[in-house]
């Protein structure tokens, strides 16, 4: 058997050959495996840390807020540092004055002012006042004459214009 | 003092505020019958009205005759048949008075009106009648002292009244919201 020329032997080649790309198969084929489950395990840890740590600030940055927010003064701070006049002066005002009701505000202020009686004493004046006077006396001497003729009567009942009168006066 | 808040929150929707030219005093007494002094003082104004009418009228037609007739013996209308025209202008008047709103100078002025049970103006018709009895018989009214509603004869033959009413050209008084702004 000539064994020096076994270099030569085209089977003993092909077979060599053979041997030699499947064992790069099998070596790029374990790599690939080992950089997958490298990469996934990367992929997976990272994920979990981040999920972890967010819970953690969302448990723990609250905390610390209300902690810091509880011992410093925020009123304090913002009259020192934040020129509010300035925010006013830049906000829209139409829509705030859509919110506020100023019919009822408006009559808020003529109940509250007793805007009748201003209009009444400004215009009406003496004359006006000398009218009422002598309506309310002529009332009152309504009430006293009829007031003497029911008691002649032995009558118990007041009557109307007598009744409405004298429950305003405990009013006043 | 009330604040806006309890203002608003007394508000009734869809209610309306209505603000009286009234004094307060007064509110509660319109729409009730008056009594006999307010309605005396309103006739006696009502008569002197008259009076003055008639007085300047009688002036007239005796100036009149006289620049007519030159010297004549003045005056030529005296007693009753001066006293009839003013019974006349009177019962005139006070028709025309009641049946345009109710009101007579001195109803206006002590703040009265003459209205129906129901507190409708009253006809031409009624009012006429109504003037007729009262230039008639006065008298009548004498009888809103003893009365219990404050009823003249005259109201109680024709199913009259004469109530307050201070502020006729202003809006009924709605006293709903004040009160329950107050109370």
């Amino acid at each position: 058997m000539p064994v020096e020329n076994s270099g030569d032997d085209p089977i003993e080649a092909g077979a060599l050959f053979s041997v030699v790309s499947a064992a790069t198969s099998i070596a790029s084929g374990a790599l690939g495996a080992t950089r997958f489950a490298t990469e996934t395990t990367v992929y997976l840890a990272s994920e979990s840390t981040k999920a972890i740590a967010n819970a953690l600030l969302d448990t723990v940055v609250p905390m610390a807020v209300s902690a810091v927010v509880s011992r410093i003064d925020i009123n304090e701070i913002v009259k020192d540092h934040v020129d509010v006049n300035e925010i006013v002066a830049q906000a829209e005002l139409a829509p705030i004055l859509d919110r506020v009701p100023m019919t009822e505000i408006a009559d808020y202020v003529i109940e509250e002012i007793d805007l009748p009686s201003l209009i009444r004493e400004s215009t009406g004046g003496v004359a006006d006042g000398l009218l009422s006077t002598l309506r309310f006396q002529a009332i009152h001497t309504d009430n006293f004459v009829s007031g003497i003729v029911d008691r002649v009567f032995f009558r118990r009942e007041k009557r109307a214009s007598e009744r409405e009168v004298s429950v305003k006066n405990d009013d006043v | 003092m009330t604040t806006f808040s309890q203002f608003r929150d007394a508000f009734v929707p869809g209610s309306q505020v209505h603000f009286s030219a009234l004094p307060e005093r007064a509110r509660s007494i319109q729409g009730v019958s008056a009594g006999f002094t307010s309605r005396a003082i309103a006739v006696f104004i009502d008569i002197g009205l008259v009076a003055v009418l008639v007085l300047g009228a009688w002036g007239g037609w005796e100036g009149l005759q006289y620049v007519l007739n030159g010297f004549y013996d003045l005056p030529s209308v005296t007693g009753f048949p001066l006293l009839l025209f003013g019974y006349l202008v009177m019962w005139v008047y006070w028709t025309w008075s009641w049946s345009t709103g109710g009101r007579s100078l001195g109803n206006v002025l002590m703040g009265l009106r003459v209205q129906t049970k129901r507190g409708n103006d009253l006809g031409l018709g009624l009012a006429a009648l109504r003037s007729l009895l009262s230039v008639v018989f006065a008298l009548g009214l004498a009888w809103a002292l003893v009365s219990r509603k404050n009823k003249s004869i005259q109201d109680i033959l024709l199913g009259t009244e004469v109530v307050f009413d201070w502020a006729p050209l202003l809006p009924k008084v709605d006293m709903t919201f004040a009160m329950e702004i107050n109370g």
